[in-house]
């Protein structure tokens, strides 16, 4: 398989009034062509960031992007250099998005169709009957029916579900070859939860496309994804193949994660051996005011005096499995 | 999936519902109508010629002849009235039109355009604000001259900055707005934000000043031209039948001659302004609730 985008050593920094800050610090991540890799962690970590840095859609005048490169395969040099009208046509056309919160990311004044249709005119110079029909037809494909009118709707008319669903359809009009898709299912019910990411994976397997998928949800990055990155305060902190990452967590952190997952039945075995569900101690520490050496040391019980003197190296455990931590051959 | 589609109107539906139902804002709406008709289709009736003169008739009083009389040289007072309105109209809203380009695309550039853009127009739209209104008019007035286009320009550069402002402060916050970064991320360039998402969303910014500036734009021609400045005789407008007022003879003797577009003048106004006010309250999402 090659690689569809490739991250290399990615900084982004925010100016605040303290200082800069940096929310994404040196990433490194690959895409396959056809692959989910999830991007997992907790609030404020780094992941969005991460998105919103390889479209280049940081907040003007605050973030920027330090360092680092990103390849996309088919387009010649970095698209952190690309010019402005080139970017453009990798947003929306070879890379789509789809965000949080379906309920503020589409345009309250327009028409679910014209949405829809909006990057099919802007990527296709179709005609404006022409996208319409497309938008008709991408929308039906998403499971917003045409004979329901759906494309007229605005989306005040539509539920939360059909919004993502709406949002989806904007995305995939130009049917891109990379979808990143920033927490899709974090602001509906469990339900319509299940049928988005259902509509997800058959819309992967029939376009054949790659997906960014960024959650803090590991049920979900054990149910869709192929690979995984754990980001911690704005660093990779490890990342593998999903299975093995599940099975043999090798950060003290992703290890910490999996144990805090409630899992059935386990209620049960807790309140029998009058047990709490297992925590992480402590909280993220502020970026602004990151530990010295490994940011997860003050948290970390396996951490020694070496961990809190250097940032640890991403050390390759196995084949496609790396990890930042140096005392994880003992996890 | 439960179809929860919540069956309300589109936004402006419910706009035009609550405008409707504003009892002043239809009493200025039927009034500006009744003003604008006549108006407008003058031209078809027999007999009716702004600049006809009727020399048996100099200064007639109002009679079956001359509905609201004549003026110094014979000339029919409710035609020149009837032909005044339209010029005034005409000029008001073309200088309504001018000055809403200017304003929204200052104030799109500005909010959208960076910092570098953004400082400029705004200096710009300060510097257009701080020139005493009158006396710029009249500056402007005299360089460009009289006539129907150079009147258009002249209301028209004083009355942009405020809709600026109001754009750029709509605009700034729009540009935060989710939906407008997710725009941008399906590709989306400056002018497709301005015009699919920026434009609708001032609309009410939009609809709410061209009413109530097209009342100041009336006043404005008026105003220049009762100065000598805008609209030449023999050419009727509002203001230069009422420059005829200036005369102690006129004032005294012949008050149909400027009371007839004076009233005009007052009532159009009025009309309008209480279509503007209706319209700001029907437009502001707030109003259901209060």
């Amino acid at each position: 398989m090659a690689a569809l985008l490739d991250i290399a050593g990615l900084r982004t920094e925010f100016a605040t009034r303290a200082g800069p800050i940096l929310p994404v610090n040196d990433v490194s991540l690959s895409v396959q062509v056809g692959e989910t890799l999830a991007l997992v962690g907790e609030s404020g970590c780094g992941k969005s960031v991460t998105a919103l840095s390889i479209l280049r859609l940081l907040p003007r005048r605050v973030g920027r992007i330090a360092a680092g490169s990103i390849r996309l395969q088919g387009i010649d040099g970095d698209l952190l250099t690309l010019p402005e009208d080139r970017m453009r046509h990798v947003r929306g056309g070879a890379i789509g998005m789809i965000f949080q919160e379906p309920a503020t990311c589409l345009n309250p004044l327009l028409t679910v169709g014209e949405q829809v249709a909006e990057p099919l005119r802007i990527h296709r110079n179709l005609s404006h009957a022409a996208a319409a029909r497309e938008a008709v037809a991408t929308l039906a494909s998403v499971g917003l029916p045409g004979e329901d009118h759906q494309a007229g709707r605005y989306p005040h008319e539509l539920s939360g579900g059909m919004r993502q669903r709406a949002m989806i359809a904007v995305a995939l009009a130009c049917h891109p070859r990379l979808l990143i898709a920033d927490e899709p299912t974090t602001a509906l019910d469990v339900t319509i939860q299940a049928q988005i990411m259902e509509l997800l994976r058959a819309l992967q397997r029939e376009l054949g496309m790659a997906m960014l998928f960024i959650t803090h949800n590991f049920a979900l990055v054990a149910d869709l994804a192929h690979r995984m990155a754990v980001m911690y305060a704005g660093r990779i902190v490890e990342h593998g193949p999903v299975a093995e990452v599940f099975s043999r967590p090798r950060h003290p952190y992703t290890h910490g994660l999996l144990a805090c997952m409630p899992r059935l039945g386990q209620a049960h075995r807790l309140r029998a051996g009058n047990q709490a569900l297992p925590t992480i101690a402590g909280s993220v520490p502020r970026l602004g005011a990151l530990p010295a050496g490994c940011s997860f040391a003050p948290r970390c019980t396996l951490a020694t005096d070496a961990c809190r003197h250097d940032t640890p190296p991403l050390t390759t455990v196995s084949a496609d499995h790396a990890v930042r931590c140096l005392r994880w051959a003992e996890l | 999936m439960t179809p929860a589609v919540t069956w309300r109107a589109h936004p402006l539906a419910q706009a035009a519902g609550r405008f409707v139902g504003n009892p002043l804002a239809m009493a200025g709406l039927i009034l500006l109508l009744a003003i604008l008709l006549p108006v407008i289709f003058y031209g078809m009736l027999p007999g009716v010629d702004p600049n006809a003169i009727d020399l048996t008739a100099l200064n007639a009083p109002p009679d079956g002849a001359h509905w609201l009389g004549t003026d110094g040289v014979g000339r029919d007072v409710l035609a020149r009235v009837l032909e005044g309105g339209r010029i005034s109209l005409i000029v008001a809203s073309s200088a309504v039109c001018v000055s809403m380009l200017i304003g929204f695309l200052v104030g799109a550039v500005a909010a959208l355009g960076g910092a570098l853009a953004n400082a400029a127009a705004m200096r710009l739209t300060d510097l257009a604000m701080t020139l005493p209104p009158v006396v710029l008019l009249l500056v402007l007035a005299s360089i460009a001259g009289q006539g129907i286009a150079p009147t258009i320009l002249v209301i028209s550069l004083l009355s942009w900055p405020v809709l600026a402002r109001l754009v750029r402060a709509r605009l700034l916050e729009l540009r935060e707005r989710e939906f407008v970064i997710a725009a941008r991320g399906m590709g989306g360039g400056a002018w497709h934000i301005m015009t699919r998402h920026a434009l609708p969303n001032c609309t009410d910014i939009l609809i709410v000043f061209a009413t109530l500036q097209l009342a100041q734009a009336i006043l404005a021609e008026a105003g220049l031209s009762f100065l000598g400045m805008g609209i030449p005789p023999p050419a009727a407008s509002w203001g230069n039948m009422l420059n005829g007022a200036r005369s102690t003879v006129v004032l005294e003797h012949y008050p149909w001659q400027w009371l007839s577009p004076g009233i005009a003048l007052l009532l159009t106004e009025l009309a309008i302004n209480f279509i503007g006010d209706g319209l700001s309250n029907a437009l502001n999402p707030r109003s259901e609730l209060g």
